[in-house]
């Protein structure tokens, strides 16, 4: 908006100029009015209403983010002092149904003369009430208290000069309590001052007329911007990144696998990512859960692995495979849970997202021979390995210690021919629980998968 | 405000007036009456200036007293707020100023005297006047005063009025 585009400069009158545009010193009366004497929410909504010429109600809410009962609120006070003009517009929407969608805009054919008479309304009522407050009562009675204002003087003046009471004949004197101040007297004057910059821009709009388009907006047109407009932003919210799409009725908004990742990038920080299918690319397949980690395992208590196993460790020498999951329950189930896993040799490595400060790896292989369960004649060969990283959890381990043969042990150090040939029975149950223990207490409810 | 307005009167006449010269008594009883003396509606009669009609005169039963409607016309002053007019101060005291426009009674209250001018009862007539005595108002000065207010009665206007506007104030001497 930049000044008055004169288009035509003729109509009847040669002095009268019809502009394309809306004159930059109508749009500073109009914010300065609003700005001035109404509030600042009535100001934002003009400001809105004016940037975009013509608006939508529900475009309007969503700029200002106001509660639309308030919008509504202001929006009617505007309109009543015809600053603002409103059109209704019934649609029928894709469900078939009327709808009907305001549009606002400035009613700028009456702007200029709402502002002038607003002006001249104020002018009126300042000069009303300084001669109020010339005319208030300002002699008073000192016998009977009565009170006289200017008019009545000639009443209470006698022969001598003298200020005499009506009623009682007591002396009447001056009340300089209720005598009109500098403000007062002065409020006309400083009113013409403050609206001089008012006055001066009202000065620059004489003799231009508002071309029609102006005054009467195309609403069809600003219907089809709307709809284009809300079409973008639909797809901007739901095809950023150019995947996902919209959720339907009875949908899962986040699920397994188009789920939220939350990264520990450092103990401070936490980043959730509620794109993260998106924004990955292809993602790895979710390792199966083994059935020993589900939470019937251990009582529905041991949904975790943590570093008890590491403690349960064992390195036989004779062993070349490695890297077995071991739990902790009880030997029976893990007997079965190896029968199974030895006729299958899976290596699956899980990544647990966690901090890397708790970061573990674990890497199960097949046939690592340790753990033997001599009482059921039974021998489990298990071999885990465990990288901790974090300092804490080695001091735990060394604080578990196991009887072998009458000599206690570190339960890192126990290795499988230890428990089947050198533990006694009672060793072997002492050791077995310990294990439990551990593994309980390593796989509690506070760490969970992710 | 000057107005020139055709009104009505009764001249209530003597039976002694009867005769050749009653036309010349009737108007003289007119001027009499009517000239001087203020209504609420029209303001002050100043003069009249001519005599329309004079109707046929009504003999009041029982007394012998005739009453002649008369149609004139006079020219009235009727005050309004806002105007200026020039008057002649009559009276000076602390409380204000008052003065004379023409029939009309006028008081200035000291709050719409200009704030640097002080009343004065000590000089040889009491008076309101700047520090540096460039303006002096006395009794008998004539100066300028806006009307802010009248009272109006049945048969009197009362005004007040301002010094504090511009070109109000003390009349330049001629």
């Amino acid at each position: 908006m930049s000044g008055p585009a004169v288009t035509s400069s003729s109509s009847g009158n040669s002095e009268t100029q019809v502009v394309d545009e809306i004159p930059e010193a109508l749009n500073k009366i109009l914010l300065m009015v609003v700005k001035n004497f109404f509030g600042n929410e009535q100001f934002l909504i003009v400001y809105y209403i004016m940037r975009a010429h013509c608006i939508r109600e529900e475009t309007l809410k969503l700029r200002l983010q106001f509660d639309q009962k308030l919008l509504r609120q202001y929006l009617a006070s505007l309109k009543q002092e015809k600053l603002v003009k409103e059109r209704i517009i019934t649609q029928k929407n894709e469900n078939n149904r009327t709808v009907s969608i305001i549009f606002y805009y400035i009613n700028y054919r009456a702007v200029l003369n709402v502002v002038k008479y607003k002006i001249d309304h104020m002018r009126l009522k300042l000069e009303s009430r300084e001669q109020m407050d010339t005319n208030r009562a300002h002699y008073k009675c000192l016998n009977c208290q009565k009170t006289y204002d200017m008019l009545e003087i000639s009443r209470i003046l006698d022969d001598c000069g003298n200020l005499v009471c009506w009623g009682c004949n007591g002396e009447v004197q001056a009340d300089e309590s209720v005598a009109p101040t500098k403000a007062t007297r002065t409020a006309v004057a400083r009113f013409n001052e403050q609206m001089n910059t008012l006055y001066s821009q009202m000065c620059a709009l004489n003799g231009i007329q508002l071309a029609p388009h102006l005054l009467e907006p195309d609403i069809a047109k600003y219907l089809e911007d709307d709809k284009t407009l809300q079409l973008q932003q639909q797809q901007m919210d739901f095809t950023s990144g150019g995947g996902g799409a919209r959720i339907q009725l009875g949908g899962v908004a986040h699920s397994y696998h188009s789920a939220a990742t939350i990264n520990y990038q450092n103990g401070d920080a936490v980043f959730v990512d509620l794109n993260a299918d998106v924004n990955k690319g292809p993602v790895e397949e979710a390792k199966i859960i083994p059935e020993w980690l589900k939470d019937t395992a251990i009582g529905g208590e041991a949904t975790h692995n943590d570093n008890i196993l590491d403690q349960a460790t064992t390195e036989e020498d004779d062993s070349a495979n490695r890297n077995q999951r071991r739990s902790g329950p009880s030997l029976e189930y893990l007997q079965a849970v190896e029968c199974e896993e030895e006729t299958k040799p899976v290596k699956t490595e899980i990544v647990i997202e966690e901090p890397p400060a708790k970061q573990i790896k674990m890497e199960t292989d097949e046939d690592v021979p340790t753990t033997s369960d001599s009482a059921n004649g039974v021998t489990v060969k298990e071999e885990i390995k465990m990288e901790v990283d974090d300092d804490d959890l080695g001091s735990e381990e060394e604080e578990c210690m196991v009887h072998v043969a009458g000599r206690v042990l570190p339960l890192n150090q126990i290795t499988s021919r230890m428990v089947e040939e050198e533990m006694s029975e009672q060793e072997q149950e002492e050791y077995c629980s310990t294990v439990q223990d551990l593994f309980a207490f390593f796989f509690s409810p506070q760490c969970s998968l992710n | 405000m000057f107005f020139h307005l055709s009104l009505d009167h009764e001249v209530c006449l003597h039976p002694k007036y009867f005769g050749p010269n009653l036309n010349e008594t009737i108007k003289q009883k007119l001027f009499n009456e009517v000239e001087g003396t203020c209504t609420g509606k029209y303001g002050f009669v100043i003069a009249v200036t001519t005599i329309d009609t004079i109707g046929h005169g009504l003999i009041q039963p029982g007394r012998g007293f005739v009453i002649y409607p008369v149609r004139y016309k006079a020219i009235v002053f009727r005050p309004f707020k806002g105007q200026v007019v020039d008057g002649v101060v009559s009276q000076v005291n602390k409380v204000g100023i008052f003065c004379d426009i023409g029939p009309l009674s006028c008081f200035i209250s000291r709050h719409c005297i200009p704030p640097d001018m002080e009343f004065d009862p000590n000089s040889e007539k009491p008076c309101y006047k700047t520090n540096d005595e460039a303006t002096v108002i006395r009794n008998d000065d004539e100066i300028r005063v806006k009307l802010i207010g009248t009272r109006v009665d049945a048969n009197d206007i009362f005004a007040i009025g301002t010094l504090m506007d511009d070109y109000l104030g003390l009349c330049p001497a001629e």
